[in-house]
């Protein structure tokens, strides 16, 4: 019984995170809502961590209207090939890195992700990317 | 410290008034039992906040990864009362009653709707829900909802109303114009139990029937059904008389009343079977002091209330002429604006409302 219930939480677990981000790809469509956002909080570069769906659509969104430094994947890598998306790598991230903000995209691995970047990223500057669709900053 | 442990995201403020709610009940907490911190989920966050303004802030994507926040800040800030804001149960639900059973955490579990079947849609949360709310009794002591019902799954329950900060509202003079009315309906979602359908089809029958008055309505909000409105004004004729006005707050909001003289609440609650009903909506217009037309009983104003009229809980148009000549007795008198406003003040403030659950707390 406890084999299934945890199959059971791990399905509804994985359900919500795919909930999660066909919701911010759907809001990420409309370009004028985000950007509207971006301004508001009076945002006018960051990096965009992750380099899957997700990362792409923010990139794609607001790259017109802002200055993204750069796509920031541990693969160094996207998940569609895209050669005009500037992608890098962690160590050289980190090597660059010059206080800037960072949008953080995969849903499933906020927490890990907030943890690794706080090393040398201030709290401050780290945002999820729902925080930065529709929360507060 | 006391908790409001909410499951809604306060960037609803504008669009449903929740967070105003939430807001407005806080307040009333804090009053009478201290400081009270509300939580909140917004866009995949979790939020503390103290007011309107953010304590702390955490990563929350799933109800669990919530769970799990919630549980850390109730530790946290050794809160010992919570009230909570019913979401719908679910594992993760019934875990957060389970802790504050276990750790002595006193709780009031607020149910925003009852029965709430009907607005629950086929599905997963259906389901979940279902199988879970067979357990919320064995976990929770006291309830407050906004139905009749003394007991909900077995425990005590208080009636509760929506409230409001009253004196935060302008109250609306009486317009001097002959032979014309106008209507105003406000709706955060303007979605199917609004049933404003109804005023249009009432409109365009007075029309039929050459109606002495001209009459006007002033349609407030954004959402579903406003498309449907639209189209109903534009077959039966009445886009002259018919204004879509958009979401509006502040000035803007109150212009638009203060061109109003009658204010309808939602006629379409028998499209989710409800026959009783306290909408926050009601007690905005009533502490404006303006009449109100209502197509449930709510159960803030006493029966035979002389300035709500009470229309039927079904799908026929509204009796236009009836409208007129209850909003021609109620204006007649001098002053009727400041008593509607007076009422609001008495019986719609959130400390008089709130007071059995203080009580019930302390």
């Amino acid at each position: 019984m406890d084999e299934w219930n945890e199959l059971l939480d791990a399905y509804a677990y994985e359900m919500e995170i795919a909930s999660a981000g066909y919701e911010m790809m759907g809001r990420m469509l409309d370009h004028r809502a985000v950007i509207s956002r971006l301004k508001e909080n009076e945002l006018t570069e960051f990096y965009i961590y992750g380099g899957g769906y997700l990362g792409i659509q923010l990139y794609q969104a607001v790259y017109n209207e802002i200055n993204v430094i750069s796509i920031v994947d541990k693969n160094a890598g996207l998940v569609i090939d895209l050669p005009n998306i500037p992608v890098l790598g962690l160590e050289e991230f980190e090597n660059q890195y010059a206080g800037q903000h960072v949008v953080i995209t995969p849903a499933k691995f906020y927490i890990p992700i907030k943890k690794y970047l706080s090393r040398f990223v201030p709290e401050e500057r780290i945002l999820c990317l729902g925080e930065l669709i529709g929360g507060v900053l | 410290m006391m908790f409001y442990i909410a499951y809604t995201g306060f960037e609803l403020t504008e669009v449903s008034g929740i967070w105003t709610k939430i807001l407005g009940q806080a307040y009333a907490f804090e009053k009478k039992l201290g400081e009270v911190y509300c939580t909140a989920l917004s866009n995949q966050m979790a939020y503390l906040m103290h007011g309107n303004d953010v304590v702390e802030k955490e990563a929350a994507v799933t109800r669990k990864d919530y769970l799990t926040v919630i549980l850390k800040w109730l530790k946290k800030y050794q809160t010992d009362r919570t009230y909570i804001r019913y979401p719908f149960a679910d594992k993760w639900f019934i875990e957060l009653l389970k802790y504050q059973k276990d750790h002595g955490i006193r709780t009031v579990l607020e149910i925003p709707t009852y029965p709430y079947d009907g607005e629950l849609a086929y599905g997963r949360v259906k389901v979940e829900d279902a199988y879970y709310r067979k357990m919320v009794s064995e976990y929770v002591d006291f309830i407050a909802s906004y139905s009749k019902y003394d007991t909900i799954w077995g425990r005590k329950c208080i009636t509760l109303v929506n409230g409001i900060d009253a004196a935060k509202y302008k109250v609306k003079r009486k317009n001097d114009h002959v032979n014309r009315i106008t209507l105003i309906a406000v709706s955060s979602s303007m979605t199917f139990w609004n049933g404003f359908e109804r005023i249009i089809e009432g409109m365009k029958i007075y029309k039929q029937s050459n109606g002495e008055y001209d009459v006007f309505l002033k349609l407030v909000g954004k959402g579903a059904d406003e498309k449907y409105y639209k189209k109903l004004a534009a077959d039966y004729g009445l886009e002259n008389q018919v204004e879509f006005c958009g979401f509006l707050t502040g000035k803007a909001l109150d212009d638009v009343y203060s061109q109003s003289d009658v204010a309808v609440n939602s006629l379409g609650s028998y499209k989710k079977k409800l026959e009783v009903g306290a909408s926050l909506k009601g007690a905005e217009y009533c502490a404006r002091g303006i009449p109100i037309v209502c197509g449930y009983t709510d159960i803030r104003f006493p029966e035979g209330c002389p300035f709500v009229l009470q229309v039927e809980n079904n799908s026929s148009p509204l009796k236009i002429g009836d409208i007129i000549a209850f909003y021609e007795k109620v204006s007649a008198q001098d002053g009727y604006e400041e008593k509607i406003h007076d009422y609001a003040v008495k019986y719609l403030n959130w400390d008089y409302i709130m007071q059995r659950v203080i009580d019930y707390l302390k």
